[in-house]
């Protein structure tokens, strides 16, 4: 703490701030350009230059640390002469069109009284704007050369796309090579178009419409990294949307898709009233209709066949209210626990893995942890495509001097930074570590204190790795010997180790396995309960970690609660009136088995497009079409709702209130900012309304009242409630009472059920290996344009920059296939054939494939075989083999 | 008998003929030709020198055809007659124009590693007080007291420290860092040595300016020749007190940019970004290069910590004015009748050093202006000669000495034209991070092109000392801040000129 005076106030500041920080936190105001609460101190614009009692000449406020017993002036006659001076010389320099200067400089004119520029035909800025972005636009006329947009790029996002060319006054921002945005590697978080204090770099849908006159703030929903958006409204229309420098989660950062791509809300194609099947063809109508129907039809299969046939599917996309209501909807109304959500293709290897070892199935630490580990890694997660926003933070901290191991089969972006990049063969996850393991072992790594105090059955374990040597190992994984003694001992003696995973490790028949060999050596190294530590799980989609959390699962009630718990059953039928079913529920893979042998005949589908994103489609598809009934609720026509006996439109996120819980527990609020087209009820009431039409009266006033209920029924939520969440960032669970403050850190004195429990897993093969047939893995993932089965994103001007998915291919291979990015091939599993563009890149190994999966006109997904976890049920897009034959078709459209 | 004949190799010896005389008499029987440092009295070169009795003798501006005259020992002078040579103190340079620039023997013979030998008896704590009792103060330009810097950089506790050399020797008429770099490398690399010791640095640089590719291969062919001989290299001499990690040292050279001279803007370079200016603080002592505590000084700087090792910081504080101490390497030239290097102690007239060792002015010339301290220095005309070289004087005065440089001018100088190409010097070579100096230099320069080009207004001078105190008082580095100085010393005492 230093005390020092500002203009004769007496101000408290924290030691290392800098004068400027210390004036702003106590409310005085010092004009600057250049500085940014985001950014490293720059010293450009001078305009917060102050007199230092006792110090000869001015002092810099943005680059001056604050001492104790200092004095300091920030206005003066003197200083308002110079700030006018610099004032004027930047107006100087700006276009002759007066009206073309940067607002924001004449209003700073105005407060020094500059009324005239007083130097004859001066030389001007020149330059042509550059509107090749598709969502903003750079005037560099109006630019004062203050490098925050540049400086935002390197120090926050970590692209470095921008830079300064020139000096002096032909100093200059360019993107990449000086061939504009859109040809350099900008990747379009926006962060540039938010530091620029004087609009030469502008949104154009600012432009456009105008400036926003009201803002709501809420949660994005392109990942489940939870970012907070100030919703930019003007006559009712969103025009901006506008990252929150107060959420702890972003930290005022965001990425392409949160920040921009919301153009979809308005598409032409979005649904708007119900559609019902009639005599072949969808036709319009009436909401009332609507309800009527699903209440007749799920009453009469629930009565001619009983509760198991029918069931439900959540979006992990809705709000933890849509989804517990969705969820007591299946147990109360249908009677059953058939209920599942997307989760399963994602991370249920990961609930069920973690949910072994800890007691617990969710992200351990905060995202703080980044900051405080003094290692990370990465495995089988790509988040400055997926999570772009966690993704930058992971490559500061590599470039801040963290160590990074990444294991991963490809050359993904953060292996640039990575001190060890582990390069495993696909479907290798638990041999690779398992070596780490052994590697701990044997060169006594291990936190025996740990081990004592915190686990069991750590024999178990032991038994496991001992003959996981490193050369070993290696034959199976391809990862040199060598590498993974560096790793197990950057990853065992750093002190503070955190590991991020994705579905690298989830999505593989033996998903859980992967997810339970990461547990196993966190607890071997002590590496739980920590900051800087864990075993952190990058959740897919927004609300995957709370669809999972409130019950829409087959396997666990809200909270992850045992249906066989007697004080469970008693409270739920006190609040529901209803007894808990008691039997587990189908998982979604099941649910298409079910279907196909005709036992599941009724099914509502919220938000979800199995018949594009579900492996093995053809059967996803047999099994749709042979549903009795089938209804589908979806902001689009997906390729699911085209199997639908009744479709619903649905509410956008925009468009209603709820919470969403983020890849670190942290549950917070999502806010209604302007009404859905067409009077398009939220999911909620749909839900009610139907339960009421089955003899089930279901009615809530406002989402805050179902959370109020979750919160009865479930400790983890108790302490829970909207009052709460409106007041802070949110809330992390465990929250168990109205005055916990959350848990940033779980584990941290004991696990659930007391110690936590190694669980030896051996290595196994994948399901599919490549063969003479069929020579290539095939791994699907993500890019970081488009978004799951890329309903929203392909209605947005993203496709302005990826208009396809590409298969990237190895140049070796693609010299011997001869084909050139962008050429077309063949791809043929034992299942299907596809033929899809290549994209020939080195970031996947020789033999190796990768494809995205955001268009559904490659129907990629029919290549893939039904095979999954055994536990989780969780399916293995990431080991597929095929074959190519290449095609002599000429290139396509936008790709990277 | 072999005669042997002393020719130095400096470049500006070079530029008149030295090459040419060593090439035409090398086959000379009975010649031995040894190449030398060179002196710094510029006016006399190229200047040959034979062994005297009492010390050398030289035939000052020899040519070819002086062979045989200089063999009959005919016309010779004894170098210690030379007054430019006779009236100077001779510490830092004392071996300039005496010893072969890359004889580790001729180095050591004339007192070379005295300093590091005494520097290895002390502890680090002790060097430095050595330093801060020496009142050294760096002779870049900014003067900033040397002990406080290595006490700064030595305090600061990192895992790895560097020690930097500023040769980015960029004022237009200075050299005194050249003919160091050129005539005697090890005596820089000696002080190098001794601050790495004190400061506990294992790696070090020395950045030199593009325009001096003799320097860079004589530092680097001295840095090879310490290396072998065990001064440099990792683990060498056990020079690093925590950990006996040695001192590795490397030239870098820089890429033509006038503000890389400035210490953070180098840094950057050194670093392989943009030679853009920094904020300070942090100070490079405590985070500079890569971050890491980062010693840097000028060469000249560097050069002189050996002998105040050497001799003593008593001695060093003996020389020169109350708060000036040592000598100043004064380079003087423009259109006086002896332009070279002088080094004197602080404390001698600007009018001194032009009249006893400028010899005064050309011939045909007359007095109309001085600059000191380079580029960004202030003018002075007849009535301000009285003023005596040392910072107090002249921070009082408001100009400075930067980095020893005085350029004389004579009546022949079109004062609106000098003023106009200083502040399109500075218009060139403005980083561009701060406003004043990006944009003002800009705006001052197209005001001074109206006077020159007959369009300037009365108002214009006040708009351009509105905006100079502006410049002055609130640009990042000395680029900015001090630009406008020669343009408004040029105004105060030519206005007539402007119109």
């Amino acid at each position: 703490m230093a005390s020092l005076t500002i203009n004769g106030r007496s101000v408290h500041a924290d030691a290392g701030d800098t004068v400027l920080i210390a004036a702003r936190k106590a409310g005085i105001p010092i004009p600057t350009l250049c500085a940014s609460p985001h950014l490293k101190p720059y010293g450009g614009c001078r305009l917060c230059l102050c007199h230092v009692e006792g110090q000869q000449g001015l002092a810099a406020a943005c680059t001056t640390p604050v001492r104790d017993g200092m004095a300091v002036r920030s206005d003066s006659e003197i200083l308002n002469r110079h700030r006018r001076n610099l004032i004027e010389l930047y107006l100087s320099e700006q276009p002759e069109r007066p009206l073309a200067a940067s607002e924001p400089l004449l209003r700073l004119a105005r407060q020094f009284g500059l009324h005239e520029v007083r130097y004859r035909e001066p030389e001007k800025r020149a330059g042509a704007v550059d509107a090749s972005n598709p969502y903003f636009a750079f005037d560099p006329s109006r630019c004062i050369a203050c490098a925050r947009c540049v400086r935002v790029c390197d120090e926050v996002q970590g692209t470095v796309a921008l830079s300064m060319a020139g000096r002096g006054f032909g100093t200059r921002v360019i993107a990449g090579n000086d061939a504009g945005f859109a040809a350099s590697n900008c990747v379009s978080c926006g962060a540039c178009v938010k530091e620029c204090p004087t609009d030469a770099l502008y949104e154009k849908a600012v432009a456009e419409f105008g400036r926003p006159d009201q803002a709501t703030r809420t949660t994005c929903t392109y990942c489940g990294v939870g970012c907070q958006f100030d919703a930019g409204l003007r006559a009712g229309r969103i025009v901006q949307m506008l990252p929150v420098d107060a959420s702890p989660v972003n930290r005022g950062h965001a990425c392409m898709k949160g920040r921009f791509g919301w153009d979809y809300l308005g598409a032409p194609d979005r649904l708007t009233r119900p559609l019902l099947r009639r005599g072949g063809k969808l036709v319009e109508i009436s909401w009332d209709e609507a309800f009527g129907v699903m209440a007749d039809h799920f009453s009469r299969i629930r009565d001619a066949c009983g509760p198991e046939a029918l069931a439900a599917i959540s979006s992990s996309r809705g709000t933890n209210e849509e989804n517990y209501l969705l969820s007591k909807f299946v147990r109360c109304v249908f009677g059953t626990n058939n209920i599942d959500n997307c989760a399963r293709v994602c991370h249920s290897a990961t609930v069920t893995g973690m949910m072994e070892v800890f007691g617990a199935s969710a992200a351990t630490n905060s995202m703080d942890s980044i900051e405080q580990a003094n290692l990370i890694m990465v495995v089988g997660a790509n988040p400055t495509e997926a999570h772009p926003v966690v993704g930058a933070r992971i490559k500061r901290a590599a470039r801040r001097g963290t160590p990074l191991i990444v294991i991963d089969p490809r050359r993904i972006e953060l292996a640039n930074y990575a001190t060890l990049h582990l390069r495993l063969r696909p479907g290798t996850n638990v041999a690779l570590l398992n070596g780490l393991g052994h590697v701990i072992v044997t060169e006594k790594l291990i936190d025996q204190a740990f081990i004592e105090a915190r686990t069991e059955q750590y024999d178990d374990w032991l038994r496991t790795v001992l003959p996981c040597t490193p050369e070993k190992t290696e034959q199976i994984t391809g990862v040199p010997a060598d590498d993974t003694r560096k790793a197990a001992r950057l990853y065992a003696g750093s002190g503070a180790s955190m590991c991020i995973h994705g579905l690298g490790v989830t999505e593989h028949k033996f998903g859980s396995h992967g997810v339970i060999a990461l547990c196993n050596l966190a607890l071997a190294t002590g590496n739980v309960g920590r900051p800087g530590t864990g075993i952190n799980p990058l959740r897919g989609q927004n609300n995957v970690q709370g669809a999972c959390d409130v019950g829409s699962m087959p396997t666990y009630f809200c909270g992850y609660q045992r249906f066989d718990d007697p004080a469970l059953r008693e409270l739920h039928e006190s609040v529901t009136g209803r007894p808990l079913p008691q039997k587990r529920g189908l998982k979604i893979p099941d649910m298409w088995d079910a279907a196909l042998e005709g036992a599941l005949k009724g099914l509502w589908i919220i938000g979800y497009d199995v018949a594009q994103t579900d492996p093995n489609l053809k059967k996803v598809r047999a099994a749709l079409e042979k549903l009795q009934f089938l209804v589908v609720q979806d902001l689009f026509m997906s390729q699911t709702a085209k199997y639908a006996t009744l479709v619903l439109p649905g509410a956008a996120f925009v468009e209603k209130d709820g919470t969403y819980t983020n890849l670190e527990r942290r549950v917070q609020r999502v806010r209604k900012v302007m009404d859905p087209p067409a009077g398009i009820p939220p999911d909620w009431q749909v839900i009610c309304e139907v339960a009421s039409r089955m003899g089930y009266p279901m009615r809530y006033n406002h989402p805050a009242q179902v959370m109020d209920e979750m919160a009865r029924l479930t400790p983890m939520m108790r302490g829970i409630s909207y009052e709460r969440l409106e007041a802070g960032n949110g809330l992390q669970w465990p929250v168990p009472d109205a005055t916990h403050p959350g848990t940033a850190i779980m584990h941290q004195q004991a696990f659930p059920k007391g110690r936590a429990q190694f669980v030896g897993v051996d290595y196994l093969p994948p399901g599919e290996e490549p063969g003479d047939d069929y020579p290539f893995v095939l791994v699907t993932g993500r890019i970081l344009e488009h978004y799951c089965s890329g309903a929203q994103t392909r209605r947005t001007h993203i496709m302005e920059l990826v208009d396809h998915d590409a298969l990237e291919i190895h140049p070796d291979d693609a010299r011997r296939l001869a084909v050139r990015s962008g050429q077309s091939v063949r791809v043929i599993s034992s299942r299907s054939e596809i033929v899809m563009p290549v994209e020939v890149s080195e970031r996947v190994a020789p033999g190796q494939l990768f494809a995205s999966f955001h268009f559904p006109e490659n129907n990629l997904n029919t290549l893939l075989s039904s095979s999954a976890d055994e536990a989780s049920r969780c399916p293995e897009y990431k080991v597929s083999t095929v074959r190519l034959e290449s095609l002599k078709r000429p290139a396509v459209g936008k790709s990277r | 008998m072999m005669r042997r004949l002393y020719i130095p190799q400096d470049t500006t010896a070079r530029a008149v003929g030295a090459d040419r005389l060593a090439g035409a008499w090398a086959k000379e029987p009975g010649l031995e030709i040894v190449r030398t440092s060179s002196r710094g009295a510029f006016y006399l070169e190229p200047l040959v020198e034979t062994d005297g009795p009492h010390g050398r003798i030289g035939w000052p501006n020899a040519a070819e055809h002086d062979l045989s005259r200089i063999l009959r020992g005919e016309g010779g002078t004894p170098i210690d007659t030379i007054p430019f040579l006779a009236g100077q103190t001779r510490v830092t340079f004392a071996n300039a124009g005496v010893t072969r620039p890359l004889s580790l023997e001729d180095y050591r013979a004339h007192g070379g590693f005295a300093g590091l030998d005494a520097a290895l008896r002390l502890a680090q704590e002790k060097i430095i007080e050595e330093l801060s009792i020496s009142k050294l103060r760096g002779r870049g330009g900014a003067a900033f007291p040397v002990g406080r810097k290595w006490q700064t950089a030595y305090e600061t506790h990192a895992d790895q420290k560097y020690v930097v050399a500023n040769a980015d020797e960029g004022d237009a008429g200075t050299y005194c860092d050249r003919m160091v770099m050129e005539g005697e490398p090890f005596r820089l690399i000696e002080g190098m040595l001794i601050a790495a010791y004190a400061v506990g640095a294992t790696r070090g640089y020395i950045y030199c300016r593009y325009e001096y590719p003799a320097a860079v291969r004589a530092l680097r062919e001295a840095i090879t020749i310490l290396t072998e001989a065990g001064y440099l290299g990792e683990g060498a001499l056990g020079c690093n007190a925590r950990g006996g990690g040695g001192f590795t040292l490397e030239v870098f050279v820089g890429a033509g940019s006038y503000v890389c001279g400035e210490e953070t803007a180098l840094l950057q370079s050194l670093e392989g970004k943009r030679g853009m200016v920094q904020p300070k603080p942090p100070y490079p002592a405590v985070s500079g290069l890569y971050g890491k505590p980062t010693l840097i000084s000028n060469v000249l700087t560097f050069a002189t910590v050996p002998s105040i090792l050497a001799r003593g910081g008593v001695w060093h504080a003996s020389l020169g004015t109350e708060h000036s101490k040592g000598t100043i390497a004064l380079q003087i030239g423009g259109r006086v009748k002896q332009p070279g290097l002088a080094e004197v102690p602080f404390g001698l007239t600007v009018e001194a050093a032009i009249e006893e060792f400028g010899g005064g002015m050309a011939t045909g010339a007359r007095f109309k202006a001085v600059q000191v301290g380079g580029p960004l220095g202030s003018l002075f005309t007849k009535a301000g000669l009285k003023i005596r070289i040392c910072y107090d004087e002249f921070a009082r005065a408001g100009a400075i000495l930067g980095h020893g440089g005085i350029v004389v001018f004579d009546q022949e100088t079109d004062m609106v034209e000098l003023a106009r190409h200083f502040m399109a010097f500075t218009a060139d070579e403005s980083c561009g991070v701060c406003t004043p100096c990006r944009v003002g230099s800009v705006r001052a320069r197209e005001i001074l092109d109206g006077f020159a080009q007959g369009r300037g207004r009365p108002d214009d001078l006040n708009l351009l000392a509105d905006l100079g105190e502006t410049m002055k008082q609130t640009s990042l580095c000395a680029l900015g801040q001090r630009a406008p100085y020669p343009v408004l010393t040029a105004i105060e005492h030519f206005r007539k000129e402007f119109k």
